[in-house]
């Protein structure tokens, strides 16, 4: 693989990017002649080539001399190398165990059971369902388990800080059907004299949110709504007899918003999701318009859909980037870092220019040059732990229930082999890495393995490999973006942080 | 849209640094460790200022009529000649470049506050014992200035040091561990310490006053056979026989011994040289130490120079660590006989680590400590444009009581 690549921009103005510079900035056309002319060991032949590069950009022989110049200094330091990505670095116990210890994040699928029979759920009749099961709601001796579980390990040597605030998230189904578990719950955490504290999240659709609301202010949960805009924009999430639930949301979020002004500002956010009965700006406008809040919008989850409900699934399904282009850059300005475009780039400027770091420890003790072949999966446990409602435990609840990494047994004890999650993952890298050989999204993959359909076959294919062309329209989205010039740097340096 | 009426801008390389001064603009290329001064003017400010505004993303769209000022034109070539920017014509939207303006998003998001919190260590140094028998001169001065013996009271428990290094090791596994004194070898569990190193496979630098250094001790020995390192700290006047003695034991293991010369006058330097050549040493380091009257030999040896800056060799991210933190003091504890934890030893305790847990001393340093987080922030170095370009403050600073050890502002 080459260490530095040339990107023209959509504007015309060429760049080179390298790999392990990790940087991009404009060149001179002559420096992309020189460096053909150079692979083929010609460079030589660059004094008779006379005048033009292209017929756009003019030239004399200084210019010529100094580029070609200009060419070997960089070569000498360092660009246009030939890279090779290294093995994955192999998982340990010992490295799963660390993580566990410095984990902050439980996320509890308390039941699978809900009110509403939204047409797009992902434990609908569009997905195939993941969870074959008897069981749908958690005990409080699940829940219990889990922390008597973690608890040793927030105090062990492993653990980075004592400090650390842990979140507790509830999710469904509908949480609100377990409300009781969750009070149950909420109180023993409290009781608990652990040295750390706790926070509390919760996401819910809201029908059943007014009657028990002083609860959640009493104990500072923070509560993401899923609201898809409007009546018709929300008309996707239905009651069993297919009513719509917007006018009972609305009014309860109303009824809230007056009475609990304070904890409405700080507490409450939005997520909606994207179909064709809506549109970015349509959701944005009214959530912003009556709520005062910028909502987290998402395109519905393309992994797992029903071959025979594709066609449905296309019907209802819209890109964030292809939604309401004629407002594109009003929109992004107006919802900045919650618009997926600005996100990314965010996420690009740190994984690939050298400016940036995630944290102290990478820009303190980390070394300069960084080629890794890690994939976009997560390391076991560094997000979150995900205990899903027939008692599997899994990283994320993004991941197949199949992939599950251990169980809490019926006698409230909590099952997880660490030597084989390792084995597991590693395995599982090895049978990437003739994909991830030779793809160009070096230090930069987002692709969670979990995600692939074909993970369990042989030779699974990863839609995101990036070939070297590939890499060249992926940084190109990225120049065209800041060359339009309707993002403001400075904002995107001081606003936009990913933790 | 960045569209731009005249054909003509100017970028600069995302490697190039601006330093701005009081009369003018340093650029630093960190790839090609490069520096060039560009001096003020209106029209080189009204640029500078331009690529300044990291919302132009380093690039500014020059005029005819700034294209045709020599002094705009001078600047181009220079640029040019060092490989710190180009020009660029006929462009339909001014090309970009990312300004080297570091972000950490953990600052940002104030998570260091309950985050990682430990693994911003690097380095404990335990002194076990306070007590000695010698009288230095400059022995109540020299630990505030480098690595040296201490005396003072009490001694430390060995169970503190073992939980202390096992906390943090598990987080840090390539933690670097310093052992010092008083004289070491009154320490009454040096021997279980140096079990638990060797059984740990711990590397340990120990560094020991070559006055307190008895050959014939069967506890020396134990330290030569395993993998530690020793530094024998040597101050002037040496007495050869005994450092005869020193040299000669130490002679079978000299891949794992550095000696560290003391040394406050040019007699010593000299004095220095003769004794590297009588014994034949080859590992030694040179360690200036301020008295209070040998300033001049400071001056001379230790102040930096223009020409020293640009020899650093830093690279963008060395600049950044600069930026952000103190890059000699970061990620130091030191544990004194009496147990209290000090970031640096010219500094208050932290707290003491019989009664402290270590994240709090930690996080202690971090918000409101002196040391960590001491950069060039005071005047004059605050005016400099060379700052970043220059080491972290050290110790000599504060033993000088002059925060620019320099011969630049």
């Amino acid at each position: 693989m080459k260490s530095s690549i040339f990107i023209t921009s959509s504007r015309g103005n060429t760049y080179i990017y390298d790999f392990l510079k990790k940087e991009f900035f404009p060149v001179n056309p002559l420096i992309v002649l020189c460096y053909k002319l150079d692979e083929k060991g010609e460079l030589a032949k660059i004094k008779q080539i006379k005048g033009s590069v292209n017929q756009k950009v003019w030239f004399d022989n200084n210019m010529l001399d100094y580029y070609v110049e200009k060419y070997k200094i960089m070569k000498l330091n360092g660009y246009f190398q030939t890279i090779s990505k290294p093995h994955f670095e192999k998982y340990t116990s010992e490295s799963i165990l660390k993580s566990l210890s410095n984990i902050n994040n439980l996320v509890f699928e308390i039941t699978r059971n809900c009110n509403l029979s939204c047409v797009y759920c992902i434990n609908g009749s569009l997905y195939s369902s993941q969870i074959p099961t008897k069981e749908k709601s958690l005990t409080f001796n699940d829940l219990k388990a889990t922390i008597d579980y973690l608890s040793p390990l927030w105090n062990s040597n492993y653990n980075k800080s004592p400090f650390h605030a842990v979140s507790i998230g509830f999710y469904g189904g509908e949480p609100l059907l377990k409300y009781s578990l969750i009070k149950e719950f909420v109180e023993y955490c409290k009781s608990l004299n652990l040295k750390r504290s706790f926070n509390f999240s919760m996401t819910t659709n809201a029908i059943l949110l007014k009657e028990y609301i002083d609860f959640f202010v009493e104990n500072n949960f923070n509560i993401t709504i899923s609201l898809d805009g409007d009546e018709i924009g929300h008309s996707y999430r239905i009651f069993r007899d297919g009513k719509n639930s917007f006018k009972s949301v609305y009014d309860t979020l109303k009824y809230i918003m007056g009475k609990y002004p304070n904890f409405w500002k700080t507490n409450i956010s939005f997520n909606s999701v994207l179909h064709n009965r809506n549109s970015v700006n349509s959701i944005h406008e009214f959530i912003y318009n009556e709520f005062n809040k910028i909502p987290a919008i998402h395109s519905l989850n393309n992994s797992g859909v029903r071959y025979e409900m594709l066609s449905i699934f296309n019907k209802m399904y819209r890109s964030y980037d292809y939604s309401d282009r004629s407002k594109s850059s009003n929109l992004m300005q107006k919802r900045f870092t919650s618009d997926s475009r600005i996100l990314n780039l965010c996420k690009f400027l740190l994984r690939y220019s050298r400016d940036q770091y995630f944290d102290y420890e990478s820009l303190l003790y980390s070394s300069n040059v960084e080629i890794n072949s890690s994939t976009g999966t997560c390391f076991p446990f560094s997000r979150k732990i995900y205990i899903s409602s027939d008692r599997n435990i899994l990283v994320c609840e993004k991941i197949n229930h199949k992939y599950s990494l251990g169980r809490i047994n019926g006698n409230g004890s909590f099952s997880l082999d660490l030597d084989y999650i390792a084995k597991k993952y590693n395995s599982l890298y090895e049978k990437m890495f003739a994909n991830c050989k030779s793809c160009y999204m070096l230090n930069g993959c987002s692709q969670c393995i979990f995600q692939l359909d074909s993970l369990d076959s042989d030779k699974p294919i990863c839609w995101l490999h990036k070939s070297e062309r590939q890499m060249i329209d992926y940084i190109r989205y990225y120049i065209d973006l800041l060359e339009d010039g309707n993002i403001e740097y400075e904002k995107i340096l001081n606003n936009c942080v990913l933790s | 849209m960045n569209q731009i009426s005249q054909n003509c801008s100017l970028s600069l390389d995302p490697n190039v640094f601006i330093f701005k001064g009081s009369s003018e603009f340093v650029l630093y290329n960190s790839e090609l460790k490069t520096i060039v001064r560009i001096e003020k003017s209106d029209i080189i400010n009204k640029i500078f200022n331009e690529f300044l505004n990291i919302n132009n993303l380093y690039t500014v769209v020059l005029s005819d009529n700034m294209l045709n000022d020599t002094t705009v034109k001078d600047l181009i070539l220079e640029l040019q000649k060092n490989y710190m920017g180009d020009i660029f014509y006929d462009a339909e939207v001014k090309p970009i470049t990312i300004p080297p303006v570091m972000k950490c998003h953990e600052a940002l998001n104030g998570n260091m506050d309950n985050g990682n919190l430990l693994s911003l260590l690097n380095e404990l140094t335990f002194y076990l014992i306070g007590d000695c028998d010698r009288n230095c001169c400059g022995c109540e001065s020299y630990y505030k200035q480098f690595v040296f013996c201490r005396k003072n009271s009490g001694y430390l428990n060995v169970l503190y040091i073992k939980n202390l290094i096992e906390r943090v090791i598990k987080v840090v596994p390539s933690l670097r561990i310093n052992v010092c004194g008083g004289n070491i070898f009154k320490y009454p569990d040096l021997d279980e310490l140096l079990s638990y190193f060797a059984v740990n496979g711990l590397k340990v630098n120990f560094y020991i006053n070559h006055f307190n250094i008895n050959i014939g001790s069967k506890i020396l020995q134990k330290i030569l056979l395993d993998n530690f390192v020793i530094h024998v700290l040597v101050n002037f006047p040496i007495i050869e026989d005994i450092f005869f003695n020193i040299v000669s034991m130490l002679r079978n293991v000299s891949n794992r011994v550095v000696y560290k010369f003391i040394l406050t006058s040019e007699n010593d330097i000299m004095e220095l040289e003769s004794v590297i050549k009588k014994f034949s040493i080859v590992d030694y380091i040179m360690v200036p130490f301020y008295n209070g009257s040998n300033i001049s030999f400071f001056e001379k040896y230790v102040y930096i120079t223009i020409d020293d800056l640009m020899s650093e060799n830093l690279t963008k991210k060395d600049i950044f660590r600069r930026m952000a933190v103190n890059v000699n003091y970061v990620g130091r504890l030191i544990v004194s006989s009496d147990g209290n934890v000090y970031s640096n030893l010219n500094f208050s305790p932290l707290g003491n680590i019989k009664s402290d847990a270590l994240p709090y001393l930690v996080e202690k340093e971090w918000k409101e400590g002196k040391a960590w987080k001491k950069v060039r922030n005071d005047v004059p170095c605050s005016n400099c444009a060379f700052k970043y370009l220059c080491p972290s403050p050290s110790d000599y600073e504060l033993a000088i009581n002059k925060p620019n050890l320099c011969h630049v502002f």
